[in-house]
């Protein structure tokens, strides 16, 4: 309520008769005018307002979806009917309740440090539940905790645990992004980055190096070779996507995907006809492109998070413009908005996240496209909660997609990519039915 | 104040000349209907107004010259609703039209008080205030043409661009419609162009008409001066009658072909 715009201040410049609307922001003269053209419109003709009832008799029985994504109003009862010309009472206004995304995101955060505490616990050696999640806020700054765990038990936790989690949570996080950015600059729902050629270019560039560049051993400056071909790959595949869909097609969005398809399918051949040439290395390539975090350390974790951190800004500032852009270029453009500028910044953010995760885990499929459809089911398609809320699930999900990996089987391990699919595709399935009234 | 000015102006799409030097003269609170037939270049002489294709020429609103203003800018004097608008079937009402606040937001887009106040203004005088929560989705072909008009309202421009508004929709969403735009015309100041496909609609609200042809314009001026019958038959290739009954807002009735036996 304290955010409500009085009517009084707003209407007040009617007083004085001024109708210029076009004044500056902050005098919404705007409203100066509505009573008046509803009592005229209305009450002075009586077929008009037949008709207007028209539309207020359209609302009821029908069913009303929460408006999850919206950062302002409450929810409107719309079964209500309404009475034309009848002002709308204060409580339909939209007042300021930012309570939904708030949850939203409080839930989130609570999910994704529930599924780092689980993710901790599980493995080869056992660790106390308590002292492990004391162990994991002691991590945190301000906090001073004692864990009670055994000097071992604490190194497996730092140095065997948490390195593999955080880079799960980090993977997850970066590819359900990107994948929602992916989505959001195509307004293809089934976009991600194997869409572009990201998945596709690093994987070819991985093989190479596996094939020909003496193996995952190799490293260039301290910094393996294959992460290092992967993250160059990826961002490859997306420039030769983005180079050809503008200069072949036309630059829209279609000529932009097909373009990644044609580039993806290209490269994958490229990638086929290496592999078959060099059966002996065939395991190798196989493990990378179904992803592990089996090789996860700490300065995995080092390496990736500044390129995380400088892509997850970048995404992250641009979800206005990202719900400008579902309107299409045209309409956007009339907003002021510039698309092509704008879809070039955050394709290059996406691409960047995603070479940095295929960088270091490998391609693991699935994250990108259906976490951000599960959350916006969720959220509603507002980038403004689907991103964030895209960071917190990915991440949740794979650290627990990498528990199953390294569990299931164990000692074996499962590549993730496997157990991402494999859980994944009936949970989507399962959410998808569950709210299938969206579809409407 | 929102006058625009067009003079000269040539558009081309795929090195394809669409308009050869089209000018266009509307007052300030003015409504004018750019008519003719299909492939005339109606549609494409809103967009060069509005700036989403290159032009050669000038266009003036409010005496400043379009071509050179910042696209932000350029949004705050021009609202644009397109013929086939795209609404995001999962998105609010409520959502859709604070998107018509964005030519007045900071690059993070975070919307102020007076953005929600003027966005819910935009709702209310749409009759659309119980809607908000709604998904667009969800909603018929009226409702969802007030809801762009909504989003095009909470922009605040002084120039209203509608490109066939009433395409789609039945005879009383026609009218209503168009009597919204009369009456937010009247209330606002609002400068309206609008291009329609209906010559006896464009006669009934429009105070100026220009007949557009093949990218050239034909005829300017009232609904009376443009519309005649020998007129249109020449340009629609339509057999005509005109009926004038005498306020100046000409009637167009299509007439069968005589041979039925019918029509005299």
């Amino acid at each position: 309520m304290r955010d409500e715009v009085d009517p009084a201040a707003v209407g007040a410049s009617s007083a004085d008769g001024s109708r210029d609307v076009r004044g500056s922001r902050d005098t919404p003269t705007i409203g100066a005018t509505s009573p008046a053209i509803r009592s005229e419109d209305v009450d002075a003709d009586g077929a008009r307002r037949g008709s207007w009832t028209r539309f207020g008799g359209a609302r009821s029985g029908s069913k009303v979806v929460a408006p999850f994504g919206w950062v302002g109003p409450a929810p409107e009862p719309v079964e209500e009917p309404v009475v034309p010309g009848r002002p709308t009472p204060p409580s339909r206004r939209l007042a300021r309740r930012p309570s939904r995304p708030t949850i939203a995101l409080l839930a989130g955060v609570l999910v994704l440090l529930l599924a780092v505490l689980v993710s901790s616990l599980g493995g080869a050696a056992g660790l106390p539940v308590g002292g492990t999640a004391k162990a994991l806020l002691d991590k945190l700054p301000f906090v001073d905790l004692r864990t009670g765990l055994g000097p071992v038990q604490q190194s497996v936790l730092d140095e065997i645990r948490l390195p593999r989690v955080v880079l799960a949570t980090l993977v997850g996080a970066l590819l359900a992004q990107a994948g929602a950015a992916y989505q959001g600059v195509f307004r293809n729902p089934l976009s991600d980055s194997g869409t572009i050629g990201a998945s596709a270019g690093a994987g070819m560039a991985a093989t190479l190096v596996i094939v020909y560049g003496g193996g995952p051993e190799h490293t260039v400056a301290g910094i393996g070779a294959v992460p290092l071909a992967a993250f160059v790959g990826a961002l490859g595949g997306v420039l030769a996507s983005y180079v050809l869909g503008t200069f072949v097609g036309r630059g829209g969005t279609a000529s932009l995907i097909l373009a990644g398809v044609a580039v993806s399918s290209f490269v994958g051949a490229v990638q086929a006809f290496v592999m078959q040439r060099s059966t002996a290395d065939v395991r190798q390539v196989y493990s990378w492109l179904f992803g592990s975090f089996a090789a996860a350390d700490w300065s995995l974790v080092r390496l990736a998070l500044p390129y995380a951190v400088i892509s997850v800004l970048i995404v992250t500032v641009h979800a206005r413009h990202l719900d400008v852009l579902a309107l299409g270029d045209d309409e956007a453009a009339t907003l002021g908005l510039h698309p092509v500028r704008t879809r070039v910044i955050v394709l290059a953010a996406a691409s960047l996240a995603t070479a940095t995760a295929v960088a270091v885990s490998g391609i693991i499929g699935f994250v990108g496209l259906v976490v951000p459809h599960v959350v916006r089911r969720v959220a509603g398609p507002g980038h403004r909660l689907l991103l964030p809320m895209s960071l917190l699930v990915g991440g949740a999900f794979l650290v627990l997609a990498d528990l199953l990996a390294r569990t299931v089987l164990a000692p074996a391990e499962l590549p993730i990519g496997v157990v991402t699919s494999f859980v994944g595709a009936p949970f989507f399935l399962v959410i998808l039915r569950a709210t299938r009234e969206r579809d409407r | 104040m929102s006058a625009v000015k067009a003079a000269g102006v040539r558009v081309r799409l795929d090195r394809k000349p669409i308009l050869h030097g089209v000018d266009l003269d509307v007052a300030s609170g003015a409504w004018h209907a750019v008519l003719g037939p299909n492939g005339a270049g109606k549609s494409t002489l809103l967009r060069a107004i509005v700036g989403i294709l290159p032009y050669e020429g000038d266009i003036r609103v409010g005496g400043e010259a379009v071509a050179k203003l910042s696209a932000k800018h350029r949004a705050r004097l021009i609202a644009y609703v397109p013929q086939q608008p795209q609404l995001p079937g999962d998105m609010t009402v409520a959502e859709y039209v604070l998107l018509g606040r964005t030519p007045h937001l900071g690059y993070l887009g975070v919307e102020s008080r007076t953005d929600r106040a003027v966005a819910e203004s935009a709702l209310e005088r749409l009759d659309l205030a119980g809607f908000s929560g709604r998904r667009l989705g969800a909603m018929s072909g009226g409702e969802r043409q007030r809801v762009v008009l909504a989003r095009a309202l909470a922009q605040q421009a002084g120039v209203l661009l509608l490109d066939e508004p009433t395409t789609a929709l039945d005879l009383g969403h026609q009218q209503q419609v168009l009597d919204l735009v009369d009456g937010l015309r009247g209330s606002e100041g609002l400068t309206v162009i609008s291009t329609l496909h209906d010559l006896s609609l464009a006669a009934q609200y429009a105070d100026e008409l220009t007949l557009l042809v093949q990218g050239q314009v034909v005829a300017c001026g009232t609904a009376r001066e443009v519309l005649t019958e020998q007129r249109i038959a020449e340009h629609y290739g339509a057999r005509v009658r005109v009926f004038d009954n005498g306020d100046g807002r000409p009637v167009i009735h299509l007439i069968r072909e005589k041979h039925h036996g019918y029509g005299e």
